[in-house]
């Protein structure tokens, strides 16, 4: 068996056992069905729990399907992101503050496949909830609010799992270059601080990886996508290649400082 | 009163009573069986059962100690 599965099953079994393939897949399918829901069941919301006076009316614009995933999307960008940016920021530096990490390195260890197996795994806990999670709220998108485009719902699946990728590798490449608690705090400003504040300070610089929720949310509203998309995906998948081998250089760095 | 709860979709609303039930559920089993939290177990119990959606998770996330 090659070190990279052995290390992967590791990784596994500690996801399995720290109920994240429990509570995370949970959570991302209450996160996506939530939303159709209460929108739109807002007009009886606001009647039975606001103080309205009698007879006043209030329009609520018609919501398209479209616009729903976006705001969809949104949930997954807020706290979907801090979810990431809390159980995910520890993978690197918390293990190397109670000394499992120490324990590893002292065997003739592949620093890749040591990340590569964090990496890969924590990916696939995430795109899988996120996947059945945002299928739940198509369903109930599709109920409650009409027929929309499958081409274009697999398109917009594909550019927010690929920042979800980006999102979690600057997360790992945090956990590899400090201590857990900055790590925390540096990925919640990284991942879900940052896109907010993206759109103000680099307005006119259409590429940054952290506008693809934008972009996924454009797509489903109707959009075409362009020329700045396809850019934007080429940066993201480099920024990825960037954060991961960098996690790699330096837990191979660290190693060497490692004394029992 | 009564017309109020006919009114609620229940056959929309259930899987989401479901999900937070079995969430719930799972953290409350979990916190039983684990030998130690951050903080007293009594306090996290409270969190996860008054804590709506949000108290499991931040049990799942900080409470949980990890040896």
């Amino acid at each position: 068996m090659s070190q990279f599965t052995v290390l992967f099953q590791k990784e596994w079994k500690e996801s399995v056992r720290s109920l994240k393939w429990v509570w995370i897949p949970i959570v991302f399918i209450l996160l996506g069905i939530m939303e159709p829901i209460t929108t739109y069941f807002l007009p009886q919301i606001l009647e039975s729990a606001g103080n309205m006076p009698d007879g006043a009316v209030f329009q609520l614009p018609e919501m398209t399907p479209g616009q729903i995933f976006g705001s969809a999307l949104g949930q997954y960008q807020f706290i979907g992101m801090l979810i990431i940016a809390f159980a995910f920021s520890g993978l690197v530096a918390k293990e190397r503050k109670n000394g499992t990490a120490a324990f590893l390195y002292v065997r003739p260890l592949s620093y890749s496949s040591y990340i590569l197996s964090k990496w890969s795994n924590s990916l696939l806990l995430l795109l899988a909830s996120f996947v059945v999670g945002i299928s739940a709220s198509a369903y109930y998108i599709h109920l409650l609010f009409g027929e929309f485009s499958l081409a274009k719902f697999f398109g917009m699946i594909g550019i927010y799992s690929l920042w979800i990728v980006v999102a979690l590798s600057m997360t790992l490449l945090m956990s590899a270059l400090f201590s857990p608690g900055i790590a925390t705090a540096l990925s919640i400003f990284l991942i879900v601080f940052f896109p907010m504040i993206d759109g103000l300070i680099l307005r006119y610089w259409p590429w940054t990886p952290w506008k693809l929720y934008s972009y996924a949310a454009m797509l489903m509203a109707g959009d075409a996508p362009n020329a700045d998309l396809w850019w934007t995906i080429a940066i993201a998948v480099l920024l990825v290649i960037v954060c991961v081998t960098l996690s790699i250089l330096i837990a191979k760095k660290r190693a060497a400082k490692v004394t029992l | 009163m009564e017309a109020a709860l006919t009114d609620i979709p229940w056959a929309l609303v259930a899987p989401i009573i479901l999900l937070q039930f079995i969430l719930l559920l799972v953290a409350l089993i979990d916190l039983v069986r684990i030998p130690a939290t951050n903080g007293p177990k009594w306090l996290w119990a409270l969190i996860i059962v008054f804590g709506n959606i949000i108290g499991p998770i931040v049990y799942f996330i900080v409470g949980r100690r990890t040896q």
